[in-house]
């Protein structure tokens, strides 16, 4: 399994490299929700080429939902989520008129002391199960009892919403967070911050939670080819050209359906803009979730998110399971 | 009508459309004066009280200054999203009450500003990129023409169907390839892209609203397919499809491009095969694609024609190469550039992900991702695009060899396809604007080697900016491709 884990990213271009070719319009939930070039990555881009400011630039950047499908497709490799998410930086420290509570929330909560870790010996694997999972409780219990894995008390779920709010993240809060992750190997179920590990602890050794449980060959060998799997995006992107072996052999393997377009990029089955991560309006669009169905002759729905087995249960009639209740039950 | 000469097997025959084409180009000018603005503050009153939606500003017009040329650069006064024909009906008779410019983009990939608006309103047809209905009994579909091919075959896939051919680059727009052609690597068997078109919904330049169709209002039918968005805008597009093959894909190794021009001359007279194009590095240096449907098309051209192609493996082309360049040790950079190019391009082709049993899952993924990484933007080679005509006829470089060979790929292509068809097509446009029309002119004007490469694989439409046939007023109607 941790075979899987990922290796030093490569370095990557900003946005004054963008050419104008519109690969990620093809692979942009906003774009297709609105087919305007102005909510998409390349869009952003030749705006601040053309001087654009943040602020100018609001209403697309709170309708990303940071899946980070333009990454692995951009053949200029520009940084296109880490350009949004400076944007979105650069926008919360604005002086906002109207700045909504919940960001305050969030600010004092990264500035309270390091929460203490549990005493996990140094280089046992380690579990950051998010602020889904914990929501959980027999879920996520399943999942440390199939993957074997001690799950860390501090799983950094303020500092992936601080990375999504573009709220900037205190340094003590941050070094403390790596300091308790340092000689890991990590499993998370946040593709986001998967995707910041990746960066701030090059040398480690990390995974997604998808990936992680789909490797084992108790849940593998469950999968079939009547299955459409859905894969969790941003872990998948974030770490797209390892992934992408991974995954076909996988489907290979079980013959399953995956959530994959023609391009190999993961279709998001949900695409919250981040007023809607924050709870500020309302978000249950289920043009996305329906766009991975169309077509699909799949009898069962595997996922790898609670958020994506939501989605479906509210689109689809059939059986929608999360890939560690492939298991059956555990004794 | 244009008579197209018959051209003997294994040799390179004249172009039928445009015998002076490499001689003395003209070139356009790439960056013309901004419009002045007059009218601009009418017309956009004008419209919004139609209820049409404008956006100004840099940022909404931002991503807007230049084309996939990248020589171009301007900025409209303002841009209207394409949400249905009604609305760009309404926009154009706006545009000829207050003589106001409309540029037309699609996926924006011209090379020379054609879709680039130097002031005036731009109408972005991307906004119209629904698949209306697909009907897999008649085998065709109806879509909104601003949708990019790549978009409608993620559609057309979900059906188990494939469009028949389209320029292999995923963000070419169904409208702007109907208005210019479009080839694909099997269009030497069932034509370019627009052949694929049944029945049209056009919005003229005096904003009517018009079914056409070979049955119906026919002339203008026939006017708008090739018609360069002279004759109105394409807004919706019924096409027809096909039942969905993942193919099986042959490579051929060259050291000389008229050796491989000719093996694929002779394959297409022969329908030898299902898919064929080169890719070329340099001129010593050529890739001969070959690709079936089907395993009995394939059978077929490995017991009959195979033998006949005189192209090499890719070992056998290595073990060429090295003794090519042994004896000119001189030539060791030039040796070293095709060896970096061959471990960075021929891994694309060969992904695993994009193969099933030995089968390419889809092509234009393929070709186009390798296009766009190795051939765009930074990876164009001649700076000058700004060169004269008689610069540019006089410039002996690789990549001027390449096209004057590629230009011969195309009308080849076309010679013994339907594109005969489309090409009698341009014939009934006025007699001034065919020299311009021949699809050829990117080609031979292009600047890149990668516009080059593209041409002869993919050959995207590009490059038009011509007047409206009903525009006898002074402002441009530019009519974008792709």
């Amino acid at each position: 399994m941790f075979g899987l884990f990922a290796k030093a990213p490569a370095a990557r271009r900003d946005y004054s490299d963008c050419s104008g070719c519109s690969l990620c319009f093809l692979v942009c939930p906003m774009w297709r929700d609105r087919h305007d070039p102005s909510f998409t990555p390349e869009g952003l881009a030749k705006a601040l080429q053309c001087g654009a400011t943040a602020s100018a630039l609001a209403a697309p950047l709170d309708a990303c939902s940071l899946c980070g499908a333009c990454d692995p497709v951009c053949p200029e490799r520009i940084d296109l989520s880490g350009m949004i998410m400076n944007l979105r930086r650069q926008l919360a420290s604005s002086a906002a008129p109207s700045r909504p509570a919940v960001l305050d929330d969030l600010r004092t909560r990264l500035r309270r002391d390091i929460i203490a870790g549990s005493a996990v010996s140094r280089s046992a694997p380690v579990l950051l199960p998010g602020s889904d999972l914990r929501t959980a409780p027999a879920l996520l219990a399943r999942v440390q009892a199939l993957l074997g894995l001690t799950v860390v008390e501090d799983d950094g779920a303020d500092i992936s919403l601080a990375l999504e709010a573009g709220v900037e993240i205190p340094q003590a809060r941050l070094q403390g967070f790596l300091a308790s992750l340092r000689g890991h190997s990590i499993v998370a179920e946040d593709g986001l911050l998967l995707r910041q590990l990746r960066r701030w602890l090059p040398g480690s050794q990390r995974m997604g939670l998808g990936a992680a449980l789909s490797s084992r060959t108790a849940l593998r060998g469950k999968l079939g080819a009547s299955d459409l799997y859905v894969i969790e995006p941003r872990a998948y992107h974030a770490d797209h050209e390892r992934m992408v072996a991974y995954y076909n052999r996988l489907q290979i393997e079980t013959g399953c359906t995956l959530s994959l377009d023609l391009q190999r990029i993961a279709i998001p089955a949900v695409a919250q803009s981040l007023s809607q991560r924050l709870g500020l309006v309302p978000g249950d669009d289920p043009g996305q979730a329906n766009w991975i169905l169309q077509g699909s002759k799949a009898t069962r729905i595997v996922v790898e998110t609670l958020a994506d087995r939501a989605a479906f249960e509210r689109v689809s009639d059939l059986p929608v399971l999360h890939i560690a209740d492939l298991a059956g039950s555990l004794k | 009508m244009l008579k197209i000469p018959s051209v003997e097997p294994g040799t390179v025959g004249p172009c039928p459309v445009a015998h002076d084409a490499l001689q003395g180009i003209k070139r356009q000018q790439t960056n013309p004066a901004r419009w002045n603005g007059a009218g601009w503050g009418g017309f956009v009153t004008a419209l919004r009280a139609a209820g049409v939606e404008l956006a100004e500003g840099a940022v909404a017009c931002g991503v807007y200054a230049t084309d996939a040329g990248g020589t171009a650069y301007g900025l409209p006064h303002g841009v209207v999203l394409a949400r249905n024909a009604e609305q760009i009906a309404v926009l154009l008779k706006a545009a000829q009450a207050h003589r106001v410019p409309v540029t037309v983009r699609g996926g924006g990939l011209t090379t020379e500003g054609e879709s680039v608006a130097f002031g005036g309103v731009l109408l972005d047809m991307a906004g119209m990129s629904r698949v209306l209905r697909i009907d897999a009994t008649a085998l065709t579909v109806r879509t909104e023409a601003g949708i990019f091919w790549h978009s409608l075959a993620e559609e057309l896939r979900r059906e188990n169907l494939d469009y028949l051919s389209a320029p292999l680059n995923l963000t070419s727009s169904v409208g702007g390839t109907l208005g210019v052609g479009g080839i694909d690597v099997n269009s030497a068997r069932l034509g370019c892209s627009a052949d694929q078109a049944v029945s049209l919904q056009v919005v003229t330049p005096t904003g009517e609203i018009v079914e056409c169709s070979d049955g119906e209002n026919a002339e203008l039918f026939q006017r708008v397919i090739l018609g360069y968005g002279q004759f109105g805008i394409i807004t919706e597009a019924t096409l027809r499809v096909r039942p969905y093959t993942p193919i099986s894909m042959h490579y051929y190794y060259y050291s000389s491009l008229r050796t491989a021009i000719e093996d694929l001359q002779m394959l297409d007279q022969n329908d030898a095969s299902d898919y064929s194009g080169i890719l070329t590095i340099m001129d010593c240096a050529v890739n001969l694609l070959v690709a079936f449907d089907s395993d009995q098309r394939e059978a077929a051209f490995r017991g009959n024609w195979q033998a006949r192609l005189r192209g090499h493996g890719e070992f056998g082309f290595a073990l060429c190469m090295l003794g090519h360049y042994a004896l000119r040790p001189w030539k060791l950079a030039e040796a070293m550039y095709l060896l970096r190019r061959k471990r960075e391009v021929f891994p694309e082709f060969h992904r695993a992900e994009f193969i099933n049993d030995g089968y390419m899952r889809d092509r234009s993924v393929v070709f186009s991702r390798a296009v766009w990484k190795h051939w765009g933007s930074r990876n164009m080679v001649i700076p000058d695009l700004a060169t004269t005509a008689e610069r540019l006829s006089r410039r002996s470089n690789a990549a001027t060899r390449c096209a004057a060979s590629i230009s011969r790929i195309t009308r080849c292509i076309a010679s013994a396809s339907g594109c005969a068809r489309t090409i009698g097509r341009i014939t009934k446009c006025p007699a001034s604007l065919r020299p311009r029309k021949s699809g050829r002119m990117a080609v031979n004007s292009s600047r890149s080697s990668k516009a080059l490469y593209t041409a002869a694989i993919i050959s995207r439409p590009s490059r038009t900016q011509f007047t409206t046939s009903a525009s006898i007023w002074a402002p441009v109607t530019t009519a974008s491709a792709a």
